[in-house]
């Protein structure tokens, strides 16, 4: 029988993904926490849209 | 078809369908994609009152080195053109057409390059104003330009991604925020795509 090709597995002890401690996942539901989180990816986000914005070319005669 | 019965396939279209724009479609090894092959203007070059933005126009290609599944499938990511991408370059061309249309200009006034723009994806995760999650991510550019950012293309600080309650807020926000602007409130203006 032929043998699966080992990329095709869609789960296994050989994949390793970031996995969030403990610390991590009670900070995602602290409300305070996630206030001042609000607040900085609010403003990051406003940096990438202002970034963004189209570039005005001079008219062409 | 032209008016004299030729076909303009070709020049309108490439081998996937989509339309081709202001950008460099010359065929070059992944060593040699830059971030100005991307188009700008998004303006047929041989019929000038054609254009095409979002998933219409053709990109010049992927954005990551192209790779192979082990079956043999290629596997070339192409850059994310709906949502915020394409309503940026929407609102260039539309700017530029009126530009066009008023006279004020025989040539595009505005750009929109996607590798000088950023995209932002809040994906729900819960609901609940107190209980509810969500991962909110963003990237600037989306094409990335590895002569201005060499470690990898973007910029580290304006591309991350995160979960928790703040981005359950922050969808909540943008749903009312966006249904604002669709009903043409006064200010909508202000409010991004």
């Amino acid at each position: 029988m032929p043998r699966e090709p080992a990329l095709l597995r869609a789960s296994g002890a050989d994949l390793l993904g970031p996995v969030p401690t403990a610390r991590t996942r009670f900070l995602r539901g602290f409300l305070p926490w996630q206030l001042l989180r609000f607040l900085a990816i609010n403003l990051r986000m406003l940096r990438m849209i202002r970034l963004s914005h189209p570039h005005v070319r001079p008219p062409a005669p | 078809m032209g008016r004299d019965g030729r076909d303009l396939t070709p020049e309108l279209f490439n081998a996937a369908g989509f339309m081709k724009v202001d950008a460099d479609y010359t065929a070059r090894p992944y060593e040699d994609w830059r971030a100005a092959d991307w188009p700008r203007t998004y303006q047929n070059p041989t019929f000038p009152a054609l254009f095409a933005v979002g998933i219409a126009f053709a990109p010049p290609h992927a954005i990551s080195r192209p790779r192979k599944s082990v079956t043999g499938t290629v596997i070339s990511p192409a850059p994310p053109r709906t949502g915020m991408p394409s309503a940026s370059m929407a609102r260039a061309v539309a700017e530029s057409v009126v530009d066009l249309v008023l006279g004020r200009s025989t040539a595009p006034t505005r750009e929109a390059s996607m590798a000088e723009m950023g995209a932002a994806c809040v994906a729900s995760a819960g609901h609940g104003l107190v209980g509810g999650s969500a991962a909110a991510m963003t990237m600037y550019p989306i094409v990335p330009d590895l002569e201005r950012y060499p470690l990898g293309g973007r910029d580290p600080k304006l591309t991350f991604g995160e979960v928790g309650t703040a981005g359950h807020w922050i969808k909540l926000a943008l749903h009312y925020l966006f249904l604002y602007k669709a009903h043409a409130h006064p200010l909508w203006w202000l409010i991004p795509e």
